[in-house]
C-alpha cells in the first residue's frame, strides 16, 4: 500500500504548492466557448436533468433563461425547460464552480483564478449578495436587474482593475482571513474587506464616474459574502491539478445539486459517487422554519475540500452560533474531528485561536469510511420553493454512502476487491 | 503447573486493583462509563467506534488498502 501513500503525498504537495491568483473577470462564453453552442446552462453539483431538479434550482433555471433572452418570461422558460430545449451540465465539468444553484451561462461575467504553479484556470460568477438572489433560486425583476448591472458595469470594472493590478494572490489573503475570524464559507467578512482593500485603488483608476465607482464600492463593501465566490474559484484552481493521480484516495471535489450530493476521487477520474443530499440543521431568518428549507445545495463545498468552511470552524467561533453549531468554544472540535479524515494540517493556513493548528487538508476516503466521520459543511439554506431565496444557514454532513461506494470502486481499481 | 501459577497471579492482581481507587479509561458504550461514574469512579471516555461502523466487508477492504 506504499503506492497509495506516495500518491496521496503527491496530491498534498500539489495542493500546498498551488499559487491561486485572482487575475480577471471575463465573459463566460469566452471562458467556456461551449456555452455559445446553444441554450446551455451549467449548474451546481453532479449531473441532473430538469425533472429531478429541486424547486430553487428550477426557479434559477427559469430566471437565467429570461436573463439570457431565451424566454419571454418565467412561464415560457419553464415550458421550454420541460420540453427539453435547454442543455444542462455541471460547472465542475468546465473548470467552473457556482454557489447554491450555481447558474453559469454565456453572457455572465466570471471571475478567473489562475493557479500559477500549474497553469490551470478556474471560474466562478460574482457574488450577488444575500437574500433574494439567483443562487438561492430568486428570479424576479430585481434579481435580473442586479445580474444585468453585474454584467454591464461591475464585471467590466473589476476586470479593468484586476488587469491593472497584475492579479491578487489569494493564499496569503486567506491566511490572514483565518486569523481574523473567517472560515471562508459562511463567514467571509475579513477576506471580503481585505479583497476590497486590494482592489479599491485599481477600481478608482478604471471607474467611469464617481457615481459608478461609488455604487461598485458600496455593493462590495456591504456584502459580507463577496469573497465566497473568490474562495470557491480558488478551491477549484487548487483541486483540479490533484485529479487523476494513480492510486490516490484523496477527494478532489464535493458538490450538491439540491437533489444529490456527489464526490470525485483522484484515482477514480471524473466519475461521480452520489447519494441523496441531507437537510442542513441550522438557524432560520425571522418568519422561516425548517419546513421552508430546501436540502443541501451548491458547489461551495469546494472550500471544505481544501480545508476551509466547516473544516476551519475553529477559526470562526462567531460562525458556530450563526449556523447553529453550539457554543463558540465548541468550534475547535469540528476542526479537530476533520483532522481524523484528512492527510495532514496545512502549515500555510493556520488557526491562531487553536495554537496555530493548520486547517485539515486532503480528505482521504479511507479515513472517512474507517472513522465513520463524514465531512462537516457550513452552508446557506435556500427556500424550497422557486423564487424566494435564502432563509437561513446551517451545518450539514456529506452522505457516507458516497464514500462507501467510492471506497469499493477504489478497492476494485487497486485490485483488492 | 504454569497455568495454575498464572491464574493465581491474575487473581492477586485483580484483588489489588480493586483495593485502590479506580481510574478508568472507557472504550465503547457510554453506558459503561455512566455506571462507573454513578459509583464515584473516575472515568475518561474515549470516542471510539469499530472501523467502518462495524461493516465487516468494508473493514476488510480498508485493511487491504493500508488502514
Amino acid at each position: 500500500m506504499q503506492a497509495i501513500e506516495q500518491a496521496n503525498s503527491e496530491a498534498i504537495d500539489r495542493m500546498l504548492q498551488s499559487d491561486p491568483v485572482l487575475e480577471d473577470v471575463i465573459t463566460a462564453g469566452d471562458a467556456i466557448p461551449y456555452l455559445r453552442e446553444g441554450k446551455i446552462i451549467l449548474h451546481a453539483g453532479p449531473p441532473i436533468d430538469w425533472q429531478r431538479m429541486c424547486g430553487p434550482m428550477q426557479g434559477a433555471v427559469a430566471g437565467i433563461a429570461v436573463f439570457e433572452g431565451w424566454a419571454s418570461d418565467l412561464d415560457d422558460a419553464v415550458e421550454q425547460a420541460s420540453s427539453g430545449l435547454f442543455t444542462f451540465a455541471p460547472n465542475h465539468h468546465y473548470s467552473a464552480v457556482g454557489p447554491m444553484t450555481g447558474m453559469t451561462t454565456a453572457s455572465q461575467p466570471l471571475m478567473l483564478v489562475v493557479n500559477r504553479s500549474s497553469g490551470n484556470r478556474a471560474y466562478c460568477a460574482i457574488n450577488e449578495g444575500l437574500g433574494k438572489v439567483m443562487r438561492f433560486g430568486g428570479n424576479d425583476a430585481s434579481v435580473l436587474a442586479r445580474l444585468a448591472w453585474i454584467r454591464d458595469e461591475l464585471g467590466p470594472m473589476m476586470s479593468g482593475a484586476l488587469r491593472l493590478s497584475g492579479g491578487i494572490p489569494i493564499k496569503n489573503l486567506i491566511a490572514r482571513g483565518l486569523g481574523m475570524g473567517d472560515e471562508m464559507h459562511q463567514r467571509n467578512v475579513a477576506c471580503s474587506g481585505l479583497l476590497l482593500r486590494e482592489l479599491s485603488p485599481w477600481l478608482a483608476k478604471v471607474g467611469s464616474s464617481g457615481e459608478s465607482l461609488s455604487k461598485a464600492l458600496a455593493f462590495m463593501g456591504s456584502n459580507d459574502q463577496f469573497f465566497l465566490n473568490v474562495g470557491m474559484a480558488t478551491g477549484k484552481a487548487i483541486m483540479d491539478p490533484v485529479r487523476d493521480i494513480e492510486h490516490c484516495s484523496i477527494v478532489t471535489a464535493m458538490s450538491r445539486n439540491g437533489t444529490e450530493f456527489g464526490i470525485r476521487v483522484s484515482a477514480l477520474g471524473d466519475r461521480w459517487f452520489t447519494a441523496p443530499v441531507e437537510m442542513p440543521e441550522g438557524l432560520y431568518f425571522p418568519g422561516y422554519t425548517e419546513d421552508d428549507a430546501n436540502p443541501d445545495m451548491g458547489d461551495s463545498t469546494i472550500v471544505e475540500t481544501i480545508g476551509l468552511g466547516g473544516f476551519a470552524m475553529g477559526a470562526a467561533p462567531a460562525v458556530a452560533g450563526f449556523v447553529g453549531a453550539g457554543a463558540a468554544s465548541e468550534a475547535g472540535t469540528y476542526t479537530r474531528n476533520m483532522l481524523e479524515i484528512t492527510y495532514q494540517e496545512n502549515p500555510e493556513w493556520a488557526i491562531p485561536a487553536m495554537d496555530y493548528q493548520g486547517v485539515p487538508t486532503g480528505i482521504d476516503i479511507r479515513r472517512v469510511v474507517e472513522t465513520g466521520l463524514a465531512p462537516t459543511i457550513n452552508t446557506g439554506i435556500a427556500h424550497k420553493k422557486p423564487g424566494v431565496g435564502q432563509v437561513g444557514a446551517g451545518i450539514v454532513r456529506a452522505p457516507m454512502q458516497c464514500f462507501r461506494d467510492a471506497l469499493r470502486a477504489f478497492a476494485q481499481q487497486e485490485g483488492v476487491l | 503447573m504454569n497455568q495454575k501459577l498464572n491464574e493465581q497471579a491474575t487473581q492477586q492482581a485483580t484483588v489489588s486493583l480493586l483495593e485502590s481507587p479506580l481510574f478508568v479509561v472507557n472504550l465503547g458504550l457510554d453506558g459503561f462509563a455512566e455506571d462507573l461514574l454513578s459509583q464515584g469512579a473516575s472515568v475518561v471516555s474515549v470516542d471510539w467506534r469499530p472501523p467502518a461502523d462495524g461493516d465487516a466487508e468494508l473493514a476488510e477492504l480498508l485493511s487491504k488498502l493500508g488502514c
